[in-house]
């Protein structure tokens, strides 16, 4: 399965910490990866508003979590920073983004540039 | 007695923790208090900015308007906040105790010309300090209570990440980096 590099990728927001609402962006902090370097986003390309989010509030019942917002990137934004799309479909529509540097530092930086192509919306 | 010292900050003026000599005041006098305040304050109008500290013999010092307390006080709140694991849905880990002192320390350091920073809980258990001028123009650093600072910035095109070692004063690196922000 192949991720086009036009797709919309879209990492949920669960944390009042990962965005500005007053600044209406996306921090970095969204967009660093759990210890095992697999971030996890949904591939949201040509669904309707209501779905995506629905998808998004999927995910905050499982994890416990209520939904506050979302950052989308294109998937060629993955690519520009030198990540990859991995897209296991578990649950559907799920992939992770892989690919991740060892050091703490470059993926900081990377992390930044991720959440520099986002676009925030909030629930 | 209680004393009054006043400090300007401004891109050249001293850190912010530089300990003041003031004027002593019986602690009923509030009114000469305000007086000699308002004077100070109309005397280093045109500085960039201005703070006031008051503070009693045995006592910590109060401010009026002090950035730094802000900050401070968002570091608080960021720490019982975050505490938990799992904070952000995905794992996160929770802010550990040696990252929450080391920001303290990191708040103390930080030099009277910059603009505040952000306050994130970083995934990894980790504190960060944001500087995020434009889209374009962002600098990011952390610190995880292991005296090193991690960092990363963009700065309209160039790219610099790193880490350095911290104790008690700024790496005059990171300065570098900020001073590129806002310079």
């Amino acid at each position: 399965m192949i991720v086009e590099p036009h797709e919309n990728l879209s990492r949920y927001l669960f944390s009042k910490n990962n965005f500005s609402q007053a600044k209406h962006i996306v921090r970095y902090t969204a967009f660093m990866p759990p210890p095992d370097k697999r971030l996890s986003v949904f591939r949201t390309l040509d669904l309707p508003e209501a779905t995506v989010w629905a998808i998004g509030d999927d995910v905050g019942r499982q994890r416990n979590k209520t939904l506050l917002g979302r950052g989308d990137i294109k998937a060629v934004a993955v690519h520009e920073v030198g990540l990859a799309i991995d897209p296991n479909d578990v649950p559907p529509r799920h992939a992770n983004i892989i690919g991740w540097p060892d050091d703490d530092s470059a993926i900081k930086l990377t992390a930044i540039e991720l959440a520099q192509r986002a676009e925030l919306s909030l629930k | 007695m209680s004393y009054l010292a006043i400090q300007c900050i401004g891109k050249d003026c001293p850190p912010y923790w530089i300990p003041s000599s003031g004027t002593g005041f019986d602690e009923t006098s509030s009114g000469r208090i305000a007086i000699t305040a308002e004077r100070a304050i109309a005397k280093l109008r045109g500085t960039k900015f201005v703070f006031v500290a008051f503070m009693s013999q045995g006592s910590e010092a109060m401010t009026l308007g002090h950035p730094l307390d802000e900050l401070r006080n968002s570091l608080s709140d960021l720490y019982r906040e975050y505490s938990q694991p799992d904070w952000d849905g995905y794992g996160a880990h929770a802010i550990t105790e040696d990252a929450y002192f080391e920001a303290q320390k990191l708040i103390d350091a930080l030099p009277s010309w910059l603009p505040t920073p952000e306050i994130v809980a970083e995934p990894t258990g980790g504190i960060g300090f944001e500087w995020f001028k434009d889209r374009g123009q962002v600098f990011a650093l952390s610190v995880g209570g292991r005296h090193r600072i991690t960092y990363a910035g963009i700065f309209s095109g160039d790219k610099e990440h790193g880490s350095v070692y911290f104790e008690e004063t700024m790496p005059l690196l990171i300065l570098q980096h900020l001073r590129k922000l806002y310079l």
